[in-house]
């Protein structure tokens, strides 16, 4: 008898005709795991207290697609009418709502209407009653795209609707303004896998035949496992502070896909049924980077995307590959690794042993060319110590070097040591990434240059407009609730900042220690140009500062670039 | 020839003044040697050289740049021929000496002298193809700026000679380079500013800013300059007359323009953006290059069609590098199109003109003669007979409703006139669109068959910063659209549908020209000019912020 919350599950699987499951519009009818299935966010209950108010404030809901905006405007309209929504009336019409005190009209997704509509409705905001002369409430979900697109051009409105989207609602206004796009989503990982994992929903499967060979049984016992969610919830959080935003349905189809991967109770019965299976290729942390998936499939999934960048498991590391062959050099090691590799379904219930005894007796391959089959499970092993094995230096399985000092400052409440510690990187990395010059570290670790140069001779010379001093230099963790990145501004403007996010961070780090990392260029080089294109377009602002007698410049000098200073004065030149 | 142009129609003393036809169908005068930094450069010489005043239009003379004594400081002494110039060379020796009383340093890893022309130098921005004399850099302030200079290789001079005399011989007359180009922006944006003086002087101040920003930068320059000066004042030399040299403008064959105007609306947009002075005049290089390109499309359209405001047809291959060959395929037409139309509208102009003549007057081969006289070409008696060539050609460009003798006469001028000029004008006019274009990044490959039209980097950042307002992003959609009503850039399937009727019909399947959309989108996207939403919209802008509400000053 199959599992039907596995069955459930499957209508998760993008690759599926019937992957409407992930779309709230789809589930009007079909709410058998409805709660199980349900992220609880922060959002939602700040929204459903909102409406607890005589009058509401008009409410805009607004994120990427997926981040549940038309589920929360949902929940609202059944929370008022007190009963289930089973219809959103007809397609690009309003719902409204009567409510005794005022009506509530509901636009469920603004990109249903034109653009003259949609910015008509958002300058009426406040201004109109219904004919019964009650006030009219709205609650309005959009695409951040189309909101964006559709301000009215009321300055005032315009700002209050840009200050919110950029920091977040301002309860105390008329019209409260949502972006779901600065949720974490991080935070619902493990309370979405405990749910998920709930063990009423798998009652029936201790008596399926197929239950010790099951990988989603096998799934299901690790991801119970509080330090696995962790990893988990680590690797989403590295996701998120690398500037991509995970939506809740990103991240219900990257949990289900990592629970049953591309299988359900009918495949994993057939494969028993026949011994063909290799259940270990299925198990969770291969499915999480989609490992067996084809490349169209995998572009699918969002998370598995983003994860990519991490590269974990692909990259060789003498220490843990060591570990994983030869089985660790002390006692406590060894234990751990009798633990890890113990025979159990996700390491082939002994075959990884047998093959690695082999290695380690020389046997195995019939000439020194050929490469032993053990070697072939390494990336499998590393991805199983990143989430299982409790050592800290798991985390150096992560393409990127510095996710433990990002977090650590991203969470630090120490500024004194933050900023000590943080800022010289940085400041090095940025004046080698925007002078184009790998200039000394001991003169470039305490301001920033911002220089102008012309690229159009062969021989270019950075001009320093305007240097700022380290302490005119603000570093804050952003947002100021819930910080997943860091915020370089200046002191003389909030206009103009660098966001560093993780991947800005390391790949400063990199510049600052004398290497890049080409991944990263991609993402990181036009952000840097153009947070130098603000400072350069307004370099008045640090006008006192300048003194047109004096120029600064850096040359190339015997391969070494150097600071040269020059002063005019009186027909004359001071060369330093 | 005209009763009405806009410029100096009576310069003097010029050859060529009425015998090119393509400065009759054009303007005087656009030419291929003359690369997009030159055009730049010679417009900024003519502002600055009418005290940053557009409008003076007449035959009130600018001043010509020379600053021989920093062109021979930055480019004469690593320039490979300098071993033909002794006298310069004995002057750049005399240049330096003064300039290391002038110049010291405390470093001594290298001489400052030195590094002050390092300096300097990394403004280069006329290398390629050049003589010192003829090198340029680039304005990054006022003082950066030289017209185009002209020297004969000179003899050995003995050490006595006076460095007046070492100056001698050295010309701004050539104008192989700056061949006018830059007037005609200068007399474009006179004209697109005739009606909103308010713009004008907006344009006219900001230039100035930004040629008067790196205030240091120029004081080094002046003082390389004026270093010369005084070795030539220490020899007596007390009148400084000499440094200046005069010019006079060209023309317009059309006094006003809508182009014009769009001209000056898109250099006011870009002025307005906060831009480093360096970037903005870059910038500003790559707008005044497209705005050329589009005034000769234009002007060639309009001479076809008669239209006042014609819509030139550019359809961009967006795809580039991909497999994919449709839209590349009709791309190389839509380039080969306006190229056959400057020739075609060329012949046709000249037709015109004939027609007039031979309505207006008796003898009218007696005008012909004198234009070639004027000229100084080959007179008719020494040409070969027109009866020898086709007239059968020449009468597709000759209104239909004149007699028959009428319309033999002028198809036989015609002939005459395009005979002799021909290979001139393959050289030098018809490469001029597409020199300009490819090197800012419209046109691709440089040369061959397959030249196409596509839009590089810099070039999109230009139209999106003119287009888009700082904080006020455009819908992508509206920007592809803004882009083919105000350009006429053709790029997805909208604007083909809208399109010149040769391109509506040409068989590509709308799927192609929505993948050239996607593809423009994606590159917008890469350069950081579009912000992409989950629903797909997709908004198109530049980030910039303004900070303080004064005016800017960069130094």
């Amino acid at each position: 008898m199959p599992n039907p919350f596995v069955e459930h599950l499957t209508r998760f699987y993008t690759g599926s005709a019937t992957h409407e499951g992930v779309f709230d519009e789809y589930n009007l009818e079909d709410r058998r795991y409805q709660d199980v299935l349900h992220v609880k966010t922060r959002v939602e209950q700040e929204v459903l207290s909102l409406f607890d108010r005589p009058i509401p404030p008009s409410v805009i809901l607004t994120g990427n697609a997926g981040d549940g905006k038309t589920r929360l405007a949902r929940a609202v309209v059944e929370k008022l009418a007190g009963k289930a929504l089973h219809s959103w009336g007809k397609p690009h019409e309003p719902y409204d709502l009567e409510l005794k005190e005022y009506t509530l009209r509901v636009l469920k997704d603004l990109s249903d209407f034109d653009r003259a509509f949609a910015q008509k409705t958002l300058s009426q905001i406040g201004l109109i009653r219904t004919d019964r002369g009650k006030p009219l409430v709205y609650l309005i979900a959009a695409n951040e795209g189309k909101l964006r697109d559709s301000l009215p051009d009321n300055v005032a409105l315009r700002s209050e609707i840009q200050t919110q989207l950029e920091s977040g609602p301002q309860l105390g206004l008329d019209l409260v303004l949502f972006n779901l796009n600065l949720e974490r989503t991080s935070r619902y990982v493990t309370p979405l896998l405990v749910s998920m994992l709930d063990a009423q929903l798998w009652d029936g499967c201790g008596s399926c035949p197929a239950y010790g060979q099951c990988p989603i049984h096998f799934n299901r016992s690790s991801l119970s496992l509080s330090h696995v969610q962790e990893r988990m919830t680590n690797l989403y959080q590295v996701v998120e502070q690398s500037g991509f935003h995970i939506t809740i349905r990103d991240m219900l189809i990257h949990l289900s896909h990592t629970l049953i991967g591309t299988k359900d109770c009918k495949s994993v019965l057939a494969e028993f049924a026949k011994h063909d299976s290799e259940p270990w290729k299925h198990v969770y942390y291969q499915n999480c980077f989609a490992q067996e998936q084809s490349e169209d499939y995998r572009r699918m999934l969002n998370v598995v995307r983003q994860l990519d960048r991490l590269q974990l498991g692909e990259k060789s590391h003498f220490d843990i590959d060591t570990f994983i062959l030869h089985g660790g050099r002390t006692d406590v090691e060894q234990k751990a690794h009798e633990r890890l590799f113990a025979a159990a379904l996700d390491v082939g219930e002994g075959l990884f042993t047998r093959r690695r005894l082999s290695y380690l007796a020389g046997k195995g391959v019939e000439s020194e060319q050929q490469q032993h089959p053990v070697l072939e499970w390494l990336p499998h092993c590393r991805r199983k110590m990143y989430f299982e094995w409790h050592d800290p230096k798991a985390h150096s399985l992560l393409a990127l070097q510095t996710v433990a000092d990002f977090q650590e400052f991203v969470q630090t409440d120490d500024d004194w040591e933050f900023t000590d510690r943080a800022l010289p990187v940085l400041l090095c990395g940025l004046n080698r990434a925007m002078t184009g010059f790998y200039l000394d570290k001991t003169n470039t670790s305490h301001d920033l240059f911002v220089t102008s140069e012309y690229q159009g001779s062969g021989a270019v010379v950075p001009i320093v407009k305007t240097t700022i001093p380290a302490r005119d230099l603000i570093l804050c963790r952003y947002p100021t609730q819930n910080p997943d990145r860091l915020r370089l501004t200046i002191r003389q403007t909030s206009a103009i900042w660098l966001e560093i996010d993780q991947l800005m961070f390391e790949y400063l780090f990199r510049l600052s220690v004398g290497g890049t990392l080409n991944i990263l260029a991609e993402h990181c080089e036009l952000r840097l140009r153009n947070f130098k294109d603000q400072l350069l377009g307004n370099i008045h602002i640090f006008q006192g500062r300048v003194d047109k007698r004096r120029l600064e410049f850096f040359v190339e000098v015997g391969g070494q670039h150097r600071l040269v200073k020059a002063m005019v004065q009186n027909g004359k030149v001071r060369v330093q | 020839m005209y009763d009405n142009y806009y410029g100096n129609w009576k310069i003097e003393p010029e050859k060529d003044r009425d015998g090119s036809p393509a400065d009759l169908a054009y303007g005087h005068r656009f030419i291929a040697n003359q690369q997009p930094m030159e055009y730049l450069l010679e417009f900024l010489n003519v502002l600055v050289g009418y005290g940053y005043q557009l409008g003076t239009v007449g035959s009130t003379e600018y001043v010509r740049l020379r600053r021989i004594g920093l062109r021979r400081f930055v480019f004469l002494w690593d320039d490979r021929n300098r071993h033909d110039f002794p006298k310069d060379r004995t002057a750049l020796d005399r240049l330096e000496e003064a300039l290391r009383k002038n110049i010291s340093g405390s470093s001594s890893e290298s001489s400052p002298v030195e590094v002050i022309r390092q300096l300097l130098r990394s403004f280069s921005a006329i290398e390629k193809s050049r003589s010192w004399y003829a090198k340029a850099l680039f304005p990054v302030h006022e003082s950066f700026l030289m017209w185009e200079g002209y020297r004969k290789k000179n003899e050995q001079v003995d050490h006595s000679t006076g460095p007046t005399d070492l100056d001698q011989g050295f010309n701004l007359g050539t104008r192989n380079f700056f061949g006018r180009g830059g007037e005609m922006v200068y007399l474009m944006l006179s004209a697109g500013t005739e009606n909103n003086l308010r713009r004008r002087e907006f344009i006219q101040e900001h230039l100035k800013t930004l040629l008067q920003a790196n205030a240091t930068l120029g004081s080094l320059a002046d003082l390389v300059e004026e270093t010369w000066a005084e070795v030539l004042r220490d020899q007596g030399r007390t009148d400084d007359s000499y440094q200046q040299n005069k010019g006079t403008l060209g023309w317009l064959p059309t006094p006003s323009l809508a182009l014009y105007e769009r001209f000056a609306e898109d250099v006011e947009a870009l002025l307005h953006c906060p831009l480093d002075p360096v970037e903005a005049m870059t910038l500003l290089m790559h707008l005044i290059c497209f705005y050329v390109v589009q005034y000769l499309y234009c002007r060639s359209l309009g001479i076809r069609t008669g239209q006042a405001d014609p819509r030139p047809t550019l359809l961009i291959d967006a795809l580039e590098s991909s497999e994919e060959r449709a839209i590349r395929q009709a791309s190389v037409l839509s380039f080969k199109r306006n190229q056959e139309l400057l020739t075609d509208s060329t012949k046709r102009f000249l037709a015109l003109q004939f027609t007039r003549w031979v309505e207006g007057s008796s003898k009218p081969w007696s005008k012909l003669d004198r234009l070639l006289s004027a000229a100084e070409l080959n007179k008719l008696d020494q040409l070969r007979s027109p009866a020898e060539l086709s007239r059968a050609a020449a009468y597709s460009y000759v209104p239909n409703d004149l007699e028959t003798k009428d319309r033999d006469t002028i198809a036989d001028m015609l002939n005459v006139v395009w005979e002799q000029r021909k290979s001139r004008f393959q050289t030098t006019f018809l490469p001029v669109h597409r020199r300009l274009s490819h090197e800012i990044g419209l046109v691709a490959p440089k040369t061959g068959f397959g030249q196409r039209y596509v839009l590089g980097d810099k070039l999109i950042k230009t139209l999106v910063l003119c287009s888009v307002k700082p904080g006020k992003p455009m819908e992508y959609y509206a920007f592809v659209n803004h882009l083919f009503d105000r350009y006429g850039l053709v790029i997805g399937p909208e604007q083909v549908g809208r399109a010149a009727s040769w391109l509506r019909e040409f068989d590509v399947n709308t799927l192609y020209y929505q993948m050239n959309l996607d593809a423009f989108r994606q590159k917008l996207k890469s350069s950081g000019l579009l912000a992409e939403y989950s629903d797909a919209t997709g908004l198109v802008g530049h980030g910039t912020v303004v900070i303080g509400s004064g005016r800017h000053s960069h130094d």
